[in-house]
């Protein structure tokens, strides 16, 4: 990479080359590119103190930032503070730059305006850490889904199926849209639609595309990962989640273990509901990047880099 | 989302009894003592003196602030104000004195209040300047101004009744006994400021955007000029009427009748300042305010100029009187809090003494050039009207500035939005080259990028680089003829190992000569890419049986196979393949019908409308299609579709946005549209892509009656959501959808406004009131919400302005009878237009178990739309019957 990134096609050209922006819409990305500014650190100098809050997030340009417990570091194109800022946490550790450093910063302050404005950007972040987190949960699915703590399923009539409060809580109990406003719900809610399969009806299989999430609520069903074991998924449970906000095919098996009744909303209705209420977009985001760092903390995986370094 | 602004008792009496005490206290000593040495003066000296005492006055009060500031600079003003009243009630304790030996002592006496009036009144103001944000300002300034206005007018009326007992040397020693009182008051009771300045102007971390700077220093400036020329025209006027006075009177009623005069004007002063102030602040903004003095000076001066009558100067005074301290100071003060507390700290003094002092010495030199004949008093009126007329305009510019410190601090929180990609000059097309030629792969990948944006010829040496994703990339680029450098290369390409170079070398070169040899031989490449290529290839070299049969078991095969003949012909499309392009649309195979549309954008002769509209209901594609919408400029039959009723809903929704893509053609349509869609969710994607039409041509015209309308309803609805909330919390419901509907008419109240503010952008494209919005609804900065209010002032007019600030603050302003009881206000949630609010609401009355609502569930229950809403009516009808 070359100096002078101060020039606003070298600026753009330089945020082009991040791996999750590859597939942003170029004049979305410009809007980053005017936002962000050139930090240089010496070998040594701190980027932010251990439990403070980050101000600014770095997209590593040249050098390596790396936490001073050692555990963490950040080499180019990577960025350092993302998962943190859109959790609303602190660092935990300080960190340091080990090397000499160039990092293009964007004001924290900023970067959920960046991402409410520029949708190609904010479906780029979301596909990265949704696949960041499925890249890690691949390594020990069956951890993964064990930690996964099943909801009490909602209490509704078989007969009269469920009503838009029923399916405003059951979709408020899955991971990712836990806290959201309830409009956005609401959105999703009235595309849902609630089916019934028999038993030994797959819901998924290896390489498809995502069709959506599905809520279990009554009955079970086994998720089956080639060579690694299986699973079952009780009510209160949901495939494609990941699935869907990664845009990724399926990487393990569903099929239902017993009849079952579910709650479907379909990918189509989950992107359009971002598109239109960024701010549920945004949450989203907000969960996944809570999940990878709660993942990389307590050890499910040895991911040492940030997130948001995928593809 | 902020809380509504309340004062407690305590802040209250901190923030406006003390002040307002201290400055009754000041003006008690000021009036006494203007109108001693109006008295005496006149008494003395006689009015022509008047003028040499301002010129005198100013000279004196500007080298008392060049003093000032080289001494003071920096100390804190509060105790600068004591110091300043110290040296008051010395020095005119020392003149009183002295009048008693020598009566020409008047003058010294006269430039003496002058000039130490300029040093105390803007330290006082410097100091509550520096204890209160703009907010608290608006409210507070009329009420501590109120103090003065009282102080004066008590002082007056005492000067004016004892006027009658003492000779009016007495009255000096009375004023001097006041500042001795000020001092103490200030001392005892005024607030000590803040030690560590906050300025209200934020300059941002990001960078300094251009043009911030200059502007506090046009600001600066123009607050001067405005300062002289307000004085210059006031005093002007304040000279024709003393004039007039001095020839009517004798001179022993002089004090008397001044003090007459002067507690008349501090009465309606007080009054002003009491009843109107506040209101005019509110109601109009500080830009209007500021017009009526100068208004009504202008009118009466020129009734006098023309007719010559006496009535005319009284009433020029009577508005002197009544609104200089009360309208026009206050809001005058309010013109200094957008500038940085240390800039306005230095310059403040300055500005006043120079601007009054001044304005009154311009004024005295103006009096000796045209004045001194028998024609002089209405020669004054003309020089005072070019001078009012004068003053209007300097307001005028003084506005804009003003709301531009607030733009300018809303400016310096906000992220630059309206990103571009960089043009490409010379430099960029150097640096893009020098980039293609890196080995690092991202790095060429994204130069590439930016080098077709511009539809720029890729370099030819690109073809060679390392990395095959790289070549694959550059080659996708390649459209139409290939010119001869890059022929010689695609010949070696055709046998490259990496099958989608393959192919896209065979499609390139079939595009220059019909190798039908080599494509034929491609048939039976085992990847589906080059055999799809040369298959479409071979079109060149038509009834080629191998090549339709080729393409017919490609389609008929995987999903990726399909592709990839989509792919190849999108190197080549060509009006032979339309038919089976619309096949491949009609699959839902989103990789297939990315490709399909790729062919479509280049050539969109070879799209079909009705397969287009619905692809625009698939998320995956539907970007895609919409360029292709553009491409083949199908303006008229999608504003067509999005008026057809029976173009699904799924579909109809994305109209909108898909419609703004082309334009100002657009607006009209869209803004036609925008109070007759039924769907509320389409309704809003229609303002959205008009707010996208106008922030990007905001030229254009277009009809604001339909937008005007649009916003009034969308604050009634946000006055509505409120009131239900506010009203639904006084019931105490603590029910799980007690709980929700409380929280959804948060979020619908926050959604109204959010329209509403959508619909004045749309009015006011250039006016960026989403920054307005987002600093008064997403912001916990207390400056920047102050910014926003002040800048809404000026944009917005009151009788939508304050609805919607009530609404911004969560202040009910419905009626108490409206919704008296708990089952009235769930029948209006069952009515609500809002599809979730109802079922919430149906819920609501079955989980509350509210019998007497059965009858409006039935009545209520909608027949057609939404299953989900008439599934919890009928549902929570059950309920209440089991």
């Amino acid at each position: 990479m070359r100096d002078h990134i101060h020039v606003p096609m070298q600026r753009l050209l330089t945020v082009r080359q991040f791996p999750g922006f590859a597939d942003a819409e170029l004049s979305e990305l410009a809007t980053l590119a005017q936002n962000v500014v050139e930090h240089r650190f010496a070998a040594g100098a701190r980027v932010v103190e251990a439990n403070s809050r980050i101000t600014s997030v770095h997209f590593v340009v040249e050098g390596r930032l790396m936490s001073t417990d050692g555990k963490q570091a950040w080499g180019a194109r990577e960025p350092f503070g993302a998962l943190e800022v859109l959790a609303g946490r602190t660092s935990p550790v300080a960190v340091v730059a080990a090397t000499d450093t160039r990092t293009l910063a964007l004001a924290t302050t900023d970067l959920a305006e960046i991402l409410e404005d520029n949708y190609s950007v904010l479906a780029s972040a979301r596909r990265a850490l949704a696949r960041r987190l499925l890249d890690i949960h691949a390594g020990a699915p069956l951890a993964s889904h064990h930690a996964t703590r099943p909801h009490a399923p909602m209490a509704a009539s078989p007969a009269h199926g469920l009503g838009m409060v029923e399916r405003l809580m059951v979709l408020r109990q899955q991971m990712p849209f836990a806290k959201c406003r309830i409009q956005a719900l609401a959105a999703l809610a009235q595309a849902a639609e609630e089916i019934r399969l028999p038993a030994n009806t797959s819901l998924q299989r290896i390489g498809e595309a995502p069709d959506g999430v599905i809520v279990i609520l009554e009955g079970a069903a086994r998720a089956t990962w080639p060579g690694l074991g299986s699973h079952v998924l009780v009510p209160g449970q949901s495939v494609g989640a990941l699935e869907t906000l990664a845009m990724v095919p399926h990487a393990h098996a569903v099929e239902t273990v017993t009849a079952v009744r579910a709650l479907r909303t379909p990918a189509a209705a989950v992107y359009d509901v971002m598109e239109d209420h960024t701010d549920f977009a945004i949450n989203v985001l907000g969960r996944l990047a809570n999940d990878l760092l709660d993942t990389v903390a307590t050890g499910i995986t040895s991911a040492s880099s940030d997130a948001l370094h995928t593809n | 989302m902020p809380a509504a602004p309340t004062f407690s008792i305590n802040v209250m009496r901190r923030a406006v009894l003390a002040p307002a005490l201290v400055l009754f206290t000041i003006m008690v000593a000021h009036a006494l003592l203007e109108t001693a040495r109006d008295a005496l003066f006149i008494a003395n000296l006689g009015p022509e003196w008047l003028a040499w005492a301002y010129i005198a006055i100013a000279a004196a009060a500007l080298i008392a602030v060049v003093a000032m500031r080289r001494w003071a600079g920096g100390r804190d003003p509060r105790r600068l104000l004591i110091g300043f009243l110290g040296i008051a009630t010395i020095g005119t304790g020392s003149l009183a004195a002295m009048l008693a030996v020598e009566p020409s002592v008047a003058f010294a006496l006269y430039v003496w209040s002058g000039v130490i009036v300029t040093l105390i009144v803007p330290s006082f103001w410097l100091v509550i300047d520096r204890s209160l944000r703009l907010a608290e300002a608006k409210r507070v300034f009329a009420a501590i101004g109120a103090g003065g206005g009282l102080g004066a007018l008590v002082g007056s009326a005492m000067a004016s009744g004892l006027g009658l007992l003492i000779d009016a040397r007495h009255l000096v020693t009375m004023g001097a006994t006041m500042y001795l009182i000020a001092v103490a008051v200030t001392s005892l009771l005024l607030p000590r400021t803040r030690s560590a300045p906050e300025p209200v102007l934020v300059l941002p971390a990001r960078a300094v955007r251009p043009g911030v700077t200059s502007h506090s220093t046009r600001y600066v400036r123009l607050l001067l000029i405005l300062g002289l020329v307000s004085t210059l025209a006031i005093t002007l006027g304040d000279l024709m009427f003393k004039r007039l006075l001095a020839e009517r009177l004798p001179v022993e009623s002089l004090a008397t009748v001044f003090g007459a005069v002067y507690t008349g004007f501090n009465v309606i002063g007080l009054a002003v300042q009491l009843a109107l102030t506040p209101r005019l602040l509110e109601r109009l903004g500080v830009g209007v305010a500021l017009t009526v003095l100068p208004v009504i000076v202008l009118a009466s001066t020129l009734g006098f100029v023309i007719t010559g009558t006496v009535i005319a100067v009284i009433a020029l005074k009577l508005a002197d009187g009544g609104l200089r301290f009360s309208v026009y100071r206050i809001a005058n003060e309010i013109l200094f809090l957008p500038i940085a507390t240390a800039l306005r700290d230095a310059r403040k003094p300055l500005i006043d003494a120079v601007g009054q002092r001044g304005g009154q010495a311009l004024a005295a030199i103006a009096t000796f050039a045209v004045a001194s004949g028998a024609e002089g008093t209405w020669m004054l009126g003309v020089l005072t009207a070019l001078a009012v007329t004068g003053w209007l305009v300097v307001i005028g510019f003084t506005r804009a500035a003003y709301v531009q410190q607030f733009r300018d601090t809303l400016d310096a929180g906000d992220i630059l939005r309206d990103g571009e990609i960089p043009p490409l000059d010379a430099d960029s097309v150097a640096l893009l080259t020098a980039s293609l030629a890196s080995s690092d792969e991202p790095e060429a990948l994204a130069a590439l990028d930016l080098l077709s944006q511009r539809g720029d010829a890729i370099p030819a040496h690109v073809l060679y680089h390392p990395s095959a994703a790289v070549v694959r990339r550059a080659l996708s680029l390649i459209e139409g003829g290939v010119r001869d450098d890059v022929v010689g290369i695609l010949a070696q390409l055709t046998e490259h190992p990496d099958p989608q170079l393959r192919a896209a070398a065979l499609a390139a070169s079939s595009r220059t000569s019909c190798n039908t040899e080599r494509l034929v031989a491609a048939l039976t490449d085992r990847e589906p890419d080059v055999r799809a290529a040369a298959a479409v290839g071979l079109t060149c070299a038509p009834g080629n049986v191998a090549a339709d049969a080729e393409l017919a078991q490609l389609v008929a095969g995987s999903t990726a196979e399909r592709a990839a003949v989509a792919h190849a012909i999108s190197r080549w499309p060509h009006e032979r393949f339309r038919p089976l392009l619309i096949e491949l649309a009609s699959r839902r195979e989103p990789v297939v019908i990315r490709e399909v549309l790729r062919v479509w954008e280049h050539a969109p002769q070879l799209a079909d409308f009705d397969h287009l509209l619905r692809l625009l209901d698939d998320p995956h594609v539907r970007g895609a299609a919409r360029r292709v919408f553009v491409a083949g400029d199908h303006l008229a039959p999608l504003i067509a579709a999005l008026d057809d009723p029976r173009v699904p809903l799924g579909i109809r929704r994305h109209l909108p946005r898909t419609i703004g893509m082309f334009g100002p053609p657009a607006a009209a349509p869209l803004v036609a549209r925008l109070l007759r869609e039924p769907d509320g969710t389409t309704e809003f994607k229609i303002l959205r892509a008009l707010g996208r039409v106008r922030a990007d041509y905001p030229p254009h015209r277009i009809d604001t009656a339909p937008v005007e309308r649009y916003v009034r309803r969308s604050l009634q609805d946000a006055a509505r959501y409120l009131t239900l909330r506010v009203r639904l919390a006084v019931h105490n419901d603590a029910s799980p959808t007690g709980d929700l509907l409380a929280a959804l008419l948060v979020e619908k109240r926050l959604h109204a406004i959010e329209r509403v503010f959508r619909g004045l952008g749309v009015l006011s494209p250039a006016a960026d009131l989403r920054s307005i919005h987002d600093a008064l609804l997403a912001n916990d900065d207390p400056d920047r919400r102050s910014a926003a209010r002040e800048i809404l002032d000026e944009l917005v007019p009151g009788e939508l302005r304050v609805p919607l600030l009530a609404a911004i603050d969560g202040r009910d302003l419905a009626a108490p009878r409206l919704y008296p009881s708990h089952a009235d206000i769930v029948t209006a949630l069952l009515s609500d237009p809002s599809d979730s609010v109802r079922c919430i609401a149906a819920h609501h009355v079955a989980e509350r178990h509210l019998v007497m609502l059965r009858a409006e569930l039935l009545r209520l229950k909608p027949l057609t739309g939404s299953a989900l809403v008439t599934h919890a009516f009928e549902q929570a009808i059950e309920r209440l019957d089991a």
